[in-house]
C-alpha cells in the first residue's frame, strides 16, 4: 500500500533543543492514525514537517509521494489542516473567512460547508478574533474539510469542545472519512476522543517514537488485573511485568504488560483469583511514557 | 512593594539588555551615517553639494530627532513594563499598584529627558568634533548652550518618553512624525524660548500621565494577558480586536485564486488590509500633506531666510565660515529622500502586502517565494508613486513662490523628473532591507515580543533613512549633473541590482527556512 507520507530518520534542532530526535514513520494511504504524546513532546513539529512548513535539520520527509520541500500547488490542495493555536486572519467575520479560504480550492464543497456550519453552529457575521476558542476550533474545522482533502491533519482539534460539539465533531469526522476516504491524523491528548476513531496509534515522547503500532497492541499489552484472595494479600509483586500495584487487604489492582499467558501461573504462584481486564487508551498512555513501552 | 521596589520591577528585566544595545546600534549609526556626510563636506564636497549636506543634516536636527526617537523607544519599554505590571492576573493582589509605579516611570522619564539630551548629543558631537578635526569649536558651542537650551528640548523629550509609553504604536507614529520632521524648524524657537516650549508641552504630558495611571483607563483593559517583554504572542488568535478599531467589512470576490500572480497579491492586500479604499485615500492624503508641508518648510525656509547659507547653528550658536548657494534640487531630492524611506520602511514593516503565515495555502515554496518579492516590488511600487504624487504636489506650488528661480533650478519642462530620479533610487535599494527584515523577523518563524519588534523598527529607520540621505548627499557629489537619461540608466539600473539581490535572498530563504 502506497504511504500517504513518511518520514526518514527526521531529526529537527531548534538551537540546542531537539524537537524530533530520528523519527521513522510511514502513514499508509486511507489509515487513521492517533497521534499523542505529552506537551513538547514534538507532535506539532511532526505536523509541520509533513505540510513542508518546516524543514527538518536532517533526515527526509515526503508526502504525497514528494519531498516535503517540493510540496506543489497539486499536493497541497489535496491536504487539510486542523491547527492547535487556531490561525486565522483575526479581523474577517466568519463568513469572509470561509469565502477568502474557499478561493484556495477549485473544488470547495458549499453544501458541505453550509451543512458543517450549522451543525456546529458557528455564527457567520462573528468577528474570527472575537470567536472562543471552541468556536475557533470548530471554523478550523470547517476551513479543512471542505475540500475534501486526502490527507487530513488534526492537531489538538477538540481540545476546546464543549461535549455536544465534539460528539458533532466526531460523528462528522466518522462520515468524512467514510465519504472521502482521506488518511487522517489526529493529534490529542484526550484519548477517549480519539480511541473511537482510530485504528493506528502513535506515541512521541521528547521528539521520539515510542509506540507505532496497531491501536490494538498496546491494548493487548497492557491490562488491568483485579486480584482477591479469601487470605489477607500481604506480598507485594516483584515480577519486573507487573507496572504497578495498589493492594488492601483481600483485593490488589494490578497494572501488568505482555501477561496474558501469565494468568494462570499467577494464580497457583500466590493462591489468588486474577480477572484481567481491558484498559482505555487514556489509562495506558501514562505507562507508555513512564515505561517507555 | 515599595515605590523604589516598583521601579525595581520596572527597570530591572531581562529585555533592558536587549534594549540598551539596539537603541545604542541604532543611535550610533545613525550618527556614524551623518558624520561621514560631515567629513565629506569638509574635507571633499563642492560648494551646492556641501550646502545640501548641511541644510539636510545641519542645525543639530539629527541630533534632537535622535533624542526624541530614544525618549520615544525608552518610553515604549517603560510602558510595557508598566502594562505588564498593571494588567497582569495577579496585579490585582498587590496593593496601590498604580501609584507606586507612578513615581517611579516619572523619575525614569525625567532622566531619560535630560541625560539622553545632553549625554547622546555630547557623544554624539565629540564624535564628530574628533572626525572634524576641530574638537574645541564645537565642544565651546555644545557647552555654552548647554543650560538653557537644553530645558527646552528635555520637556519636548520628555513629552515624547510618555508618547511612547501611553499610545499604540500608529498614535506614537502620527503624533511624532511632525515632531520629528519639525524639529530642525523648531529648534532655533526651543532653545529660545524654553519656557514657553514647557509650557506648550506640559498639557499633553499631564493628560499622558493621567491616562497611563488613572483608575479608568486601569479598569478599562483589565487582566488581560499581555504581551511580555521577553517572548511573543502578540498574534494570538484569541486576541480580540482593539477597542475603536475600524471593523473591516470588505467581501472576497474571487471564487478561485488558482496560480496567477495577480490574484495572489490581492489576496495579500486583502488579508492586511481588507479592501477599504477610503482608509487608503485618507492616509495617503494625510501622509503627502504632511510630506508636502514638511518639504515646503525646508525649502522656504533655506530660501528665505539663508540666502547664502552664512551661517551654521549648532545648539544656539551659530558658526560662521559656510557660504554658498543651496541647490534647490539637491536639497528637494536630499529631504525628499528622508521622507521616502522612512515611509518606506514603516509601510514594509507594518503595511505590507505579503501573505501571513495563518493558511496553509496550496502553493509551493517556489511560488510563495515569487509572490512575496513581487508583492514586495509592488509596496516599493506604490510607495514611489505616493512619493512623485507629493513631489509635484510641491513642485505645482512652489513656482509661485520664485517661479523664475524654480524654472532654471529644474532645468527645462523635464527638470523635475530629475528631482524623484535618486530618491526613488534610493528607495528602491534600501526598501528591500526593510523587506527582507520583515520577512526573517517580523513574520518570522520565532515570534519576536512586542517592544524588541518595535524598537528594532524604528532603529532601522533611523538608520536606513539617514544611510539614504547619505546616499542622495555624495551621489551629488560623485554624480553633480548627468543628463536624465544617464541619471535613469544608472540609478535604475543601480536599483534593479539591489531588488535582484533580494528577490535572490527572498528566494533563498523560501528555499531553505521554516515558515512557522
Amino acid at each position: 500500500m502506497r504511504s500517504a507520507f513518511e518520514l526518514d530518520n527526521v531529526t529537527k534542532k531548534f538551537g540546542n533543543a531537539t524537537a524530533l530526535d530520528g523519527v521513522t514513520l510511514s502513514i499508509p494511504e486511507r489509515a487513521i492514525v492517533g497521534l499523542i504524546g505529552r506537551n513538547g513532546s514534538g507532535k506539532t513539529t511532526l505536523l509541520h514537517h509533513v505540510v513542508g512548513l518546516q524543514l527538518p535539520t536532517s533526515g527526509r520527509c515526503t508526502t504525497l509521494g514528494r519531498p516535503t520541500e517540493m510540496l506543489g500547488s497539486e499536493e497541497l490542495s489535496r491536504i487539510g489542516v486542523v491547527w492547535q493555536e487556531g490561525r486565522f486572519l483575526d479581523w474577517m467575520s466568519v463568513d469572509q473567512h470561509i469565502r477568502y479560504v474557499s478561493s484556495f480550492y477549485e473544488g470547495w464543497d458549499v453544501v458541505r460547508e453550509q451543512s458543517l456550519v450549522t451543525r456546529l453552529e458557528l455564527d457567520r457575521k462573528a468577528k474570527v478574533g472575537a470567536l472562543s476558542p471552541g468556536n475557533a476550533q470548530k471554523l478550523g474545522i470547517v476551513l479543512a474539510v471542505c475540500h475534501h482533502p486526502k490527507l487530513l491533519l488534526l492537531d489538538e482539534p477538540m481540545s476546546a469542545l464543549d461535549p455536544i460539539s465534539r460528539e458533532h465533531v466526531l460523528a462528522f469526522l466518522l462520515e468524512l472519512l467514510h465519504e472521502d476516504g482521506a488518511t487522517t491524523v489526529i493529534s490529542s491528548h484526550v484519548m477517549r476522543d480519539i480511541e473511537s476513531i482510530v485504528e493506528w496509534i502513535i506515541c512521541l515522547d521528547r521528539g521520539r517514537v515510542t509506540v507505532d503500532s496497531p491501536l490494538d497492541t498496546p491494548q493487548d499489552r497492557y491490562n488491568e488485573w483485579v486480584v482477591t484472595s479469601e487470605q489477607p494479600i500481604a506480598t507485594d509483586f516483584e515480577e519486573p511485568w507487573v507496572l504497578s500495584q495498589r493492594t488492601n487487604e483481600h483485593k490488589a489492582h494490578l497494572l501488568v504488560r505482555d501477561a496474558a499467558d501469565r494468568v494462570e501461573w499467577f494464580e497457583t504462584k500466590y493462591h489468588v483469583d486474577v480477572q484481567s481486564q481491558p484498559m482505555n487508551l487514556e489509562r495506558i498512555f501514562p505507562l507508555l511514557h513512564q515505561h517507555n513501552a | 512593594m515599595s515605590w523604589g521596589g516598583a521601579l525595581y520591577r520596572l527597570l530591572r528585566r531581562p529585555a533592558v539588555l536587549a534594549w540598551i544595545p539596539l537603541a545604542g546600534f541604532a543611535s550610533v549609526s545613525a550618527m556614524l551615517a551623518v558624520a561621514m556626510v560631515w567629513l565629506w563636506v569638509d574635507f571633499s564636497l563642492p560648494g551646492a553639494a556641501r550646502i545640501v549636506a548641511n541644510l539636510a543634516f545641519g542645525d543639530g536636527a539629527p541630533m534632537s530627532v535622535l533624542v526624541l526617537a530614544f525618549s520615544t523607544m525608552t518610553g515604549m519599554f517603560v510602558g510595557q513594563a508598566i502594562k505588564e505590571l498593571q494588567h497582569c492576573h495577579f496585579s490585582w493582589a498587590l496593593p496601590e499598584l498604580r501609584r507606586r509605579l507612578l513615581p517611579g516611570a516619572l523619575l525614569v522619564g525625567l532622566i531619560v529627558a535630560v541625560f539622553a539630551r545632553e549625554i547622546l548629543s555630547g557623544v554624539a558631537l565629540l564624535a564628530l568634533a574628533i572626525l572634524q578635526a576641530d574638537p574645541m569649536r564645537y565642544l565651546l558651542a555644545f557647552w555654552e548652550a548647554f543650560p538653557p537650551a537644553s530645558v527646552g528640548l528635555a520637556a519636548l523629550a520628555f513629552m515624547a518618553f510618555w508618547i511612547g509609553i501611553r499610545p499604540s504604536l500608529a498614535n506614537c507614529v502620527g503624533v511624532m512624525a511632525p515632531l520629528l520632521v519639525s524639529i530642525p524648524l523648531l529648534e532655533n524657537a526651543i532653545i529660545a524660548h524654553p519656557l514657553v516650549t514647557v509650557m506648550a508641552t506640559a498639557p499633553l504630558t499631564a493628560f499622558l500621565i493621567h491616562e497611563t495611571f488613572s483608575v479608568g483607563s486601569a479598569r478599562a483593559r483589565p487582566f488581560i494577558a499581555t504581551k511580555t517583554l521577553t517572548g511573543g504572542g502578540q498574534r494570538a488568535s484569541t486576541r480580540t480586536r482593539r477597542r475603536g478599531a475600524p471593523a473591516r467589512d470588505a467581501a472576497w470576490r474571487i471564487n478561485y485564486l488558482g496560480d496567477q500572480l495577480i490574484n495572489w497579491l490581492r489576496a495579500g492586500a486583502y488579508e492586511n488590509h481588507g479592501f477599504r479604499p477610503a482608509t487608503v485615500r485618507i492616509a495617503s492624503i494625510l501622509v503627502a500633506a504632511v510630506a508636502t508641508s514638511y518639504l515646503g518648510w525646508r525649502v522656504l525656509d533655506v530660501w528665505w531666510t539663508t540666502p547664502g547659507a552664512s551661517y551654521w547653528n549648532v545648539y544656539g550658536r551659530a558658526l560662521p565660515g559656510r557660504g554658498g548657494y543651496p541647490s534647490l534640487s539637491s536639497l528637494v531630492s536630499t529631504n525628499s529622500t528622508f521622507i521616502a524611506v522612512s515611509l518606506a520602511v514603516l509601510l514594509a514593516c507594518y503595511a505590507s502586502i505579503s501573505l501571513s503565515r495563518r493558511s496553509l495555502y496550496p502553493l509551493a515554496r517556489r511560488q510563495l517565494a515569487r509572490i512575496e518579492f513581487w508583492g514586495s516590488v509592488a509596496e516599493t511600487l506604490i510607495i514611489c508613486g505616493l512619493m512623485i504624487a507629493v513631489l509635484i504636489v510641491f513642485w505645482t506650488f512652489m513656482p509661485l513662490a520664485e517661479p523664475g528661480a524654480w524654472r532654471r533650478e529644474l532645468g527645462g519642462p523635464y527638470g523635475w523628473m530629475a528631482l524623484l530620479l535618486r530618491p526613488l533610487a534610493t528607495v528602491f535599494m534600501l526598501t528591500p532591507i526593510a523587506q527582507l527584515f520583515r520577512l526573517r523577523y517580523i513574520r518570522g518563524p520565532v515570534r519576536w515580543s512586542m517592544v524588541r519588534e518595535r524598537i528594532s523598527v524604528i532603529a532601522l529607520v533611523l538608520i536606513l533613512t539617514y544611510v539614504g540621505g547619505s546616499i542622495v548627499v555624495l551621489s551629488y557629489y560623485v554624480l553633480p549633473a548627468t543628463s536624465l537619461l544617464g541619471d535613469v540608466l544608472l540609478f535604475g539600473a543601480v536599483g534593479l541590482l539591489f531588488q535582484s539581490a533580494y528577490q535572490r535572498l527572498v528566494e533563498w530563504h523560501f528555499a531553505t527556512a521554516d515558515l512557522v
